[in-house]
């Protein structure tokens, strides 16, 4: 049975280089990972090679197997602890560092707070996220004050 | 001259005798194998061979090699019935080894195309892919795998409806309703035991 930290894909279509390292999904791809969901038109796993499959440093957080990195493409939709919800054009989580990289129109939201701009990063395990503008796609962020107490 | 005649009628006996055991034990065998490969291979066999072994090359390189304990070949439709076959294809240029194996096939001379069924095994040195049946298609160098498809490779294992390997690319693709479960290695072995 899937362990705990094991991440599951389905999709309708994948592929599969018999002597490469990547895993492409295709078509209603959604991926089940303890710390996010996502759901995307393309999704594509890189596997670390053997020779250089890093030990686990981080004790007690996520173990990233075999997986180096998870990209994700087109109408990307992701769900996190904490009501935290996201949604991009392409996101890039990297399981090591377990650092989320959201770009084209990232918009990152908890509760009513949302944060958006041209590039997002996410640090998921510090709960730390960092947004970088640009001219056309400026750092915009919206924090709903708390409602004043009725006297 | 009446001695000769009486020589002539035992040779004649004996003759027929073992040409009737001959074909009735042919006759068994091709029943047991119609019976377990469901066509009726007991009436069109033209030859019965046992412990059978094929071999294609190209460019002058092996490229594949087949091992069968039964074959019955169907000189009309030009087929092999196999029992038993076990192929090894060798992917270019590194000549990565594929093995299938299966409990029944067959062989189409004509088009090329070998088709095997019951549980079918598809190793490499990467992972391993189990399937209802398998057809492979040397021409198009293309092994299609239908039915209960299930993968396990480096670090992952999952399931499909169908799956095809293409062996000129090196590629596998899955589809319908494929579930793939990447593997987190358990935390021991990752970081060396401590917590």
């Amino acid at each position: 049975a899937p362990a705990k930290d094991d991440v599951k894909v389905t999709s309708e279509k994948m592929t599969y280089s018999a002597d490469g390292q990547t895993v492409v999904f295709i078509k209603n791809v959604v991926v089940k990972h303890p710390q996010a969901d996502i759901w995307a038109n393309k999704v594509t796993v890189y596997l670390q090679d053997d020779k250089n499959a890093p030990k686990s440093e981080n004790v007690g957080g996520m173990n990233p197997g075999k997986i180096e990195r998870i990209v994700a493409q087109g109408n990307v939709r992701i769900k996190m602890e904490k009501g935290r919800r996201g949604t991009c054009d392409t996101a890039t989580y990297t399981l090591n560092d377990e650092l989320l990289v959201m770009t084209g129109s990232p918009k990152l939201s908890e509760g009513k707070n949302t944060i958006a701009g041209n590039i997002i990063k996410f640090w998921v395990k510090e709960n730390r996220s960092e947004v970088l503008g640009s001219t056309n796609q400026p750092v915009e962020a919206i924090f709903s004050a708390p409602s004043k107490a009725k006297k | 001259m009446r001695k000769w005649l009486i020589w002539g009628a035992l040779l004649a006996l004996l003759g027929g005798g073992i040409y009737y055991l001959h074909s009735s034990v042919e006759e068994q065998i091709a029943d047991k194998v119609s019976e377990a490969i469901g066509n009726n291979a007991k009436t069109n066999v033209d030859l019965s061979l046992k412990g059978i072994e094929l071999k294609q090359g190209e460019a002058g390189k092996e490229l594949w090699t087949l091992k069968a304990t039964n074959g019955w070949y169907q000189k009309d439709e030009s087929i092999i019935d196999l029992a038993e076959p076990d192929i090894m294809y060798f992917v270019q240029p590194n000549r990565d080894k594929v093995h299938i194996v299966a409990p029944n096939g067959t062989i189409n001379q004509n088009t090329g195309v070998a088709r095997l069924w019951g549980d079918v095994t598809v190793v490499n040195q990467k992972g391993t892919i189990t399937s209802s049946e398998l057809t492979f298609e040397d021409k198009k160098k293309l092994l299609i795998m239908t039915g209960n498809v299930i993968f396990t490779g480096d670090g992952f294992n999952g399931s499909s409806d169908n799956a095809n390997w293409n062996l000129k690319d090196n590629l596998i693709t899955a589809t319908g309703n494929v579930v793939v479960n990447f593997r987190a290695e358990k935390l021991d072995d990752a970081t060396g035991g401590e917590k």
